[in-house]
């Protein structure tokens, strides 16, 4: 009898291990809809807002803001797709969706998708249709663009462009840079947040781009160009390559005024407004080469399939982003809508950078648009230019060698 | 006299396994059944989402001449070469000292012992605010005494520095009480017969700690080659395998290519190949010496 019992307990031990697990409450009449959700500044809270707002006028809805870091977002989702517990929703980017846009839901099949489209600005489209699918539906728009320690700038005496038509040429941008670094005893003068995405801005300017419809255009005379003016930059003292070669934060450097300048985004507007109290700090014209450009982002929310709640999901999404939800949510959370209804927000604070970014998107091309948008592409190249740009500025391999490896990448990728 | 009853042989033979019935179980729903999962896997251009479309040995075919893959594995090669020497001698000098009746041993042990516990993020994290090229604390410091800045993390050697010290420094408590444990085994009766004879400490720890510790010694440089390969997280969060690719070991490497460039049915290819190096290492390691088993001799 005792051995009986201690048989017993083994199996039930093992069975237990073996099964145990979590369980996610559902109820017959609510309806729960998980939302993985990361937060740059106060956007969570924003939507958390249009949340409340949601469920009190849908009782059987219970949307769960599930924060992930920005990091693991990507992977997480993957794993929750693989694993099948994948959420109703999340928040998601361009470089996301490029990867996982086959998890998604096609708004299409759900809405008008012509009309859809018809609300958001056109340069954004290949961000959120892929294979002629909506696979997600724009929250905001970002932008690349430059921002600089004003009160370093002043006491350099060197003057911010007064507007659009006033801009600094890239020689005269590095000329300022260098007076700015000598009066105010710095080791480097600006800070580049990373080596794809952010340095991708400077590299359109030069009239370059990874990449075109027919193929890699990383090795064209434009392309090289940027890669070696950079190069310079770094070996000058200038830029502080330490953002790309041991992965620094750029943010810290600036917040921290190691460094004058920080080429960033608009999602640095509101954590450096509610962050930055030592010194005075703007947002200004980038610098111009052949032509002016930004790099055109932005966050879209997106359905994800087989969740068992994808028409509640949809739903919520239509609304969300619909003119007069996403105007509050933008306003709050210091963004630039995509809607084309919503161009004039009333943003409490920091309107006159926010004007900066948005002329810079208005004078944007649409290199940005292909080589972030096309499906897939970004991934071909993305982490190579990561871990060999820092080998170019350390001397360890050449311009040429680099670019013809990232024009291979781009190139087995497009069957090109 | 009462007859005793005797366990019946039936019993006898199925009870240890329904002793190790539970963790078989979670061994073989964990560890094995993923295993095949990722054999399978690697046999197909799976990106982590969508059809998973079978490639045949297409993976295979492309893993040989992928020379990112095998510079890593060799990267991780010299890796080991370098730190698993420090990685033995630092914990053995500290065991040899603290088998020893000293005052205050209970806290030297706990306090060697509990950098082990810290989770390998947390301790890069510290190591970055500690040797950060521009945020760091030395580099702070060294520069308020008016030298200059020490570029540790922006040269290979600096980073590799870096690295193996914090892999030293988290790693050093475990092992340690490992050898403590070899150490203690180690009969007295050869002490003091080499004591006797006039043998000298160093002679002592040459002729017969250290051939008596074999066993022990095999073990640490095996486990010791299995987390030098799957070294990740700590590198994750020093250097993230800057600068350039100099500390971007081969699990970054795979998870690079599984999560980065979303080519998970490829990246299983490369698990398994460095399964198979790990195993074939693991296998001439115990041929080589005899399975750790002393030398009688």
């Amino acid at each position: 009898m005792k051995k009986l019992s201690v048989l017993l307990l083994i199996v039930i031990m093992a069975i237990t291990c073996v099964f145990a697990t979590g369980d996610n409450e559902k109820t017959a009449t609510v309806k729960q809809l998980d939302f993985f959700w990361w937060s740059d500044g106060q956007e969570g809270v924003a939507m958390q807002a249009l949340i409340d707002e949601y469920e009190q006028m849908h009782s059987d809805i219970k949307i769960n803001l599930i924060e992930v870091p920005f990091a693991d977002v990507q992977n997480k989702i993957m794993m929750s797709v693989a694993g099948g517990e994948a959420p109703a929703l999340t928040r998601t980017t361009e470089g996301i969706s490029n990867q996982l846009y086959e998890a998604f839901v096609d708004f299409g099949e759900y809405t008008d998708g012509e009309a859809l489209k018809s609300h958001f600005v056109s340069s954004i489209e290949s961000y959120y249709v892929k294979n002629d699918k909506i696979i997600s539906v724009p929250s905001d728009v970002t932008a690349n663009g430059l921002i600089v320690n004003k009160t370093m700038f002043d006491k350099a005496g060197v003057t911010l462009p007064s507007g659009p038509d006033d801009i600094w040429t890239w020689d005269e941008f590095k000329k300022a840079l260098i007076k700015v670094k000598a009066a105010n005893n710095l080791e480097y003068a600006i800070a580049i947040d990373n080596a794809s995405h952010r340095w991708s801005t400077i590299l359109y300017e030069f009239g370059g781009s990874f990449a075109n419809k027919n193929g890699g255009n990383f090795t064209s005379d434009n392309s090289i160009r940027c890669i070696e003016y950079t190069k310079a930059l770094a070996d000058e003292g200038l830029f502080n390559a330490s953002t790309w070669i041991t992965f620094e934060d750029a943010g810290i450097l600036f917040r921290s005024q190691l460094v004058a300048a920080q080429i960033c985004g608009t999602w640095c507007l509101e954590p450096y407004h509610n962050n930055i109290t030592e010194f005075e700090w703007c947002a200004t014209y980038m610098p111009v080469d052949v032509k002016r450009s930004s790099t055109p982002g932005g966050k879209q929310f997106a359905v994800l399939q087989d969740s068992g709640v994808e028409q509640e999901a949809v739903d919520f999404v239509l609304w969300a982003t619909e003119k007069e939800q996403n105007q509050r949510y933008c306003e709050q959370s210091l963004f630039v809508s995509p809607r084309l209804d919503c161009a004039e927000l009333k943003y409490p604070y920091r309107s006159s950078d926010f004007a900066v970014f948005a002329n810079e998107l208005a004078n944007t091309g649409n290199e940005g648009a292909f080589d972030w948008g096309y499906p897939g592409l970004s991934a071909a190249f993305g982490v190579d230019v990561t871990y060999d740009f820092p080998k170019v500025l350390s001397g360890k391999m050449t311009v040429m060698d680099f670019a013809e490896k990232i024009n291979k990448d781009i190139n087995d990728f497009m069957g090109k | 006299m009462k007859k005793k009853i005797s366990i019946y042989p039936t019993e006898q033979k199925v009870f240890p396994y329904l002793l190790i019935l539970p963790n078989f179980l979670i061994f073989t729903i964990f560890i094995i059944i993923p295993f095949c999962y990722g054999i399978v896997m690697s046999f197909t251009n799976w990106k982590g989402i969508g059809a998973i479309n079978f490639t045949g040995i297409e993976n295979y075919i492309r893993i040989f001449s992928d020379s990112e893959y095998w510079d890593s594995i060799f990267r991780t090669l010299k890796y080991a070469l370098i730190y698993l020497p420090i990685a033995i001698i630092v914990p053995l000098f500290f065991a040899t000292q603290l088998v020893k009746k000293i005052r205050f041993r209970g806290i030297y042990r706990t306090l060697f012992f509990w950098p082990s516990m810290i989770s390998p993020i947390v301790i890069g994290i510290s190591f970055r605010f500690i040797f950060g090229n521009s945020t760091g604390c030395i580099n702070y410091l060294v520069q308020i005494l008016g030298f200059s800045k020490l570029n540790l993390m922006t040269s290979n050697a600096g980073a590799i520095f870096v690295l193996i010290l914090a892999s030293v420094w988290c790693g050093t408590g475990g092992t340690m009480i490992i050898f403590m444990s070899g150490l203690e085994n180690i009969s007295t009766v050869y002490y003091e017969a080499a004591e006797i004879d006039g043998a000298t400490s160093r002679k002592k720890f040459f002729y017969i700690t250290l051939p008596l510790l074999k066993p022990t010694m095999f073990l640490v440089f095996i486990t010791g080659i299995i987390t030098v390969f799957k070294t990740f997280a700590l590198t994750m969060q020093l250097t993230q395998g800057g600068p350039g690719d100099a500390t971007k070991y081969v699990v970054q490497n795979i998870y690079d290519t599984a999560f980065s460039k979303a080519q998970l049915g490829y990246a299983c290819t490369q698990s398994l190949i460095l399964t198979l190096i790990i195993a074939t290492f693991t296998v001439f390691q115990f041929k080589i010496n005899k399975g750790g088993a002393i030398n009688d001799n």
